[in-house]
């Protein structure tokens, strides 16, 4: 059963392995000589303001939270995707409900303006 | 689904879908107004209708082994309802005065009591967890309702977190009983005949079960939150909370340990006994011997309702025929009192947060007859003197331990009974033999006519009750019988 | 080879743990968290539970931690304070913990996985724990009888069973299946409670716009 699996792992070691070399390809074929201009902070060509350690702004985390939520919806999707045509119109109805329960939840978040940005 | 199985249901549908109409409700009306509360209370009466119409029927379970619908599981729907509907007259003062989200707090309670529903009626472990958890999740967000309050806030985190740590062992456990019976359904569970290789996985799963449940009923080790949650959160809330939700969770108990395989434990039953016999002797002293020395109110009937947890467990510890039908009476005589006891809190502290003291209390009965004399009769009936009910409801739990071989248990009840009788009496002395201690009066000075319905009928309740305890004990289906 | 790859997924997930208790940077403890989660997700793959480990991924790793690490970012110089906790309460800690894993051994290692069950015919049989899904007494429900029997078919990932099970085609059939047919009511409460957890982030965190907000929003859609 883990032999399903090995495209899997070959994906995420080639996805690893770019990774890895691409960031670090320059660094080991390139030349280094750094100078005190080229080793301070690069931002646009302007001047940093601030330091880097910047709060986000708390809206954000309204959003991903209500994204996690949405996201757990997804979950019980994909079972039903890959069953419904055995079960038939039944299945159908039956997301309907799950979904349309959320979607009330969703009605009250848009009105309540929980995602609004100001 | 066919016909048995919606109708099975329904209470639970009925008490969902309401809380659906009121979101969508909230989402489109603006202004503040009474229609979700009136809204609620429709819905929480039709349920109890059905559980009642479903109660006279035969059991059977419905979902094709998911779902009780018998007398014990329809018992409970009608306490949830009664819990549900008493809070939202209570509520009606309360939150449109202080501007709170009127709909939200609706639509929570609805959903709450609908996990409830599906805690006393799971015949799955699956979905007694998942009722716990939408219970558990409305309370969590009940807690915090006052969102500008410390205090609320402070309730709703750490209800919040320590609910959240007392899911994980609850969820473990049941993973265990899984692991250890192959099965996670009631029905499936009391059909299996004897374990003949019986190990510690199956006693380990009961006891961490045991460690979730006896947080959610605030029980002895596990209670440091109440005091504190009770305290920040939302008076009403509170009532809701400590009452609707402790007998939820009794419910689940009572359910899952009776369906038990009897052979499954080969000796261990003993062992689980002891434990909650254990739990129930500390939490009866521990509530009462702690809540002699608090001087607010909301603090006092926390830990005193730790102590009437314990009183609940020693119907679990006895679990017998006479203990499940204790569980079933006191779950009942205790939502009415401390329901009620919390409504009158509620009616009587200020925005401010001033009222909420013992002291306050003095002279009330100068100030508030009517106030004074119902919250007499609650404390009463909490200190379970007779003829109130709150006597019967500690009587047949006794009995059952008794019953069930536990005298020392039933010894140490009594014991803690009477400890918990001198702070009960204490609150009437304070209204009818003290001067008020503020010449500025410290309580709040409305009046509220629906609150007082609210809180008159169920302190009338206590008094047909205790006068005529075979009203709940034909109800219960078990007793006398 | 099997072993090799449960010990490396194993190695991962405890690594990533041991990180995430011991790091004195929250960010470190929270990046940290990635790899336990992979690695969970690895051991799910193991044990034939691969919706899980799509769920694992899906959700821990690609919503809660980074939640996780939203909230590290909302946190204003949390990333310089040392969040490790006094060393008094450390070694209570460990030695709980220890405690915990000595008697979930003693629980794992000590028990038997059978038992026996009342067969139709009044008579005992003695069947392992595992396999009772096959047995289940109301399998007999209307939803069974239709095409979903065939659906029904596949059994349960049983330990010894793992190993065999060669060509599977994964547990996400046979749950949604059981979703829609015999868990038709978890599921449909399963989006109340999802509703539940929706209602409440949205109450808990959102801002009450302010009397003068709201004015202004009035005046701008009219």
């Amino acid at each position: 059963m883990l032999t399903n699996y090995i495209p899997l792992a070959l994906m995420m070691m080639v996805a690893i392995g770019f990774g890895v070399i691409m960031a670090n390809l320059s660094k080991w074929i390139g030349p280094r000589k750094p100078s005190r201009e080229k080793l301070s902070v690069y931002e646009s060509g302007m001047v940093p303001i601030g330091t880097t350690h910047e709060r986000v702004s708390v809206k954000y985390y309204i959003v991903a939270m209500l994204f996690i939520i949405f996201d757990i919806e997804i979950v019980f999707l994909y079972p039903w995707a890959v069953t419904f045509d055995k079960i038939g119109a039944f299945a159908l109805g039956e997301m309907f409900l799950f979904i349309g329960l959320l979607f009330i939840g969703y009605i009250y978040v848009v009105k309540k303006g929980a995602l609004e940005w100001d | 689904m066919n016909n048995t199985d919606f109708i099975a249901a329904l209470p639970l549908i009925i008490l969902a879908g309401t809380g659906l109409l009121i979101l969508l409700w909230d989402a489109f009306e603006k202004t503040p107004s009474r229609a979700p509360l009136i809204l609620t209370m429709a819905g929480a009466i039709a349920a109890a209708i059905v559980a009642g119409i479903n109660m006279t029927g035969p059991a059977s379970v419905a979902f094709g082994g998911l779902l009780y619908d018998n007398a014990f599981s329809n018992f409970f729907t009608i306490i949830f309802s009664a819990a549900t509907i008493l809070t939202a007259l209570l509520a009606e003062r309360y939150l449109l005065e202080e501007e709170v989200l009127v709909g939200e707090f609706c639509a929570l309670i609805l959903f709450a009591a609908s996990g409830m529903v599906m805690m006393a009626s799971g015949a799955d472990m699956l979905v007694i967890f998942l009722g716990l958890e939408t219970m558990s999740i409305a309370f969590y967000v009940l807690a915090g309702l006052f969102r500008t309050k410390t205090e609320s806030n402070e309730a709703a985190l750490k209800y919040f977190l320590l609910g959240a740590f007392a899911t994980g062992f609850f969820l473990y456990g049941i993973a265990l009983i899984y692991g250890s019976l192959g099965t996670m359904n009631l029905v499936a569970m009391s059909n299996i005949h004897s374990v003949t290789t019986s190990g510690p996985m199956l006693l380990l799963g009961l006891i961490l079960l045991i460690v979730g449940f006896a947080f959610k009923v605030a029980a002895f080790p596990f209670h440091q939150w109440a005091p504190d949650v009770y305290e920040g959160a939302p008076t009403v809330v509170s009532g809701y909370m400590s009452t609707a939700g402790k007998a939820a969770a009794f419910s689940a108990i009572v359910l899952v340990f009776s369906s038990m395989p009897a052979g499954a434990l080969a000796g261990g039953a003993a062992k689980i006994q002891i434990v909650i016999a254990a739990l129930a002797a500390c939490s009866m002293l521990y509530g009462n011997i702690v809540a002699l020395s608090q001087t607010k109110i909301k603090r006092m009937l926390a830990y005193s309702s730790t102590a009437h947890a314990g009183y609940l467990l020693l119907g679990v510890a006895a679990l017998n025929a006479t203990g499940v039908a204790a569980i079933e009476i006191y779950a009942a005589v205790y939502l009415l009192m401390q329901i009620a006891a919390f409504g009158i809190v509620a009616l009587l502290e200020k925005e401010t947060g001033t009222g909420l003291n013992l002291d306050d209390y003095a002279g009330l009965a100068k100030r508030r007859p009517w106030a004074a004399f119902l919250l007499a009769i609650i404390m009463l009936s909490l200190a379970g003197i007779p003829p109130f009910a709150g006597f019967f409801g500690k009587y047949y739990l006794f009995l059952a331990a008794i019953n069930a071989g536990l005298t020392w248990l039933a010894i140490v009840g009594v014991v803690s009974s009477i400890i918990a009788s001198y702070f009960y009496l204490r609150i009437i002395v304070l209204m009818y033999f003290r001067e008020p201690l503020h010449a500025d009066d410290g309580i709040a000075v409305k009046e509220n006519n629906i609150s007082y319905i609210a809180i008159g009928l169920a302190s009338a309740a206590l008094v047909v009750l205790g006068l005529m305890p075979g009203l709940l004990t034909d109800a219960t289906g078990y007793f006398f019988k | 080879m099997f072993d090799i790859i449960f010990y490396i997924f194993g190695a991962i997930t405890v690594g990533g743990a041991l990180v995430t208790a011991f790091a004195r940077n929250i960010v470190y403890a929270a990046f940290s968290l990635l790899f336990t989660f992979f690695g969970i997700a690895g051991l799910y793959i193991m044990a034939n539970a691969d919706f899980l480990a799509v769920t694992q991924l899906l959700v821990y790793v690609g919503g809660i931690l980074i939640l996780l690490i939203f909230g590290v970012m909302l946190t204003s110089r949390i990333g310089t304070v040392d969040i490790r906790v006094g060393t008094g309460s450390r070694w209570v800690a460990g030695i709980m913990a220890l405690g915990l894993f000595a008697i979930l051994c003693a629980a794992f290692f000590g028990t038997a996985a059978t038992h026996t069950e009342k067969s139709a015919d009044g008579k005992s049989q003695v069947v392992t724990s595992w396999a009772t899904h096959a047995t289940r007494p109301w399998s007999g429900s209307k939803w069974n009888q239709d095409a979903t029997t065939e659906a029904l078919k596949p059994k349960y990932g049983a330990p010894d069973e793992v190993k065999s099970n060669e060509g599977s085609s994964g547990t996400s059939v046979e749950i949604g299946t059981l979703f829609l047919t015999d868990y038709l009511l978890p599921f449909e409460v399963i989006s109340v409670l999802i509703l539940v957890s929706l209602l409440g982030a949205t109450m808990i965190a959102r801002k009450e716009p302010t009397k003068e907000e709201e004015a202004i929003a009035e005046s701008v859609s009219v």
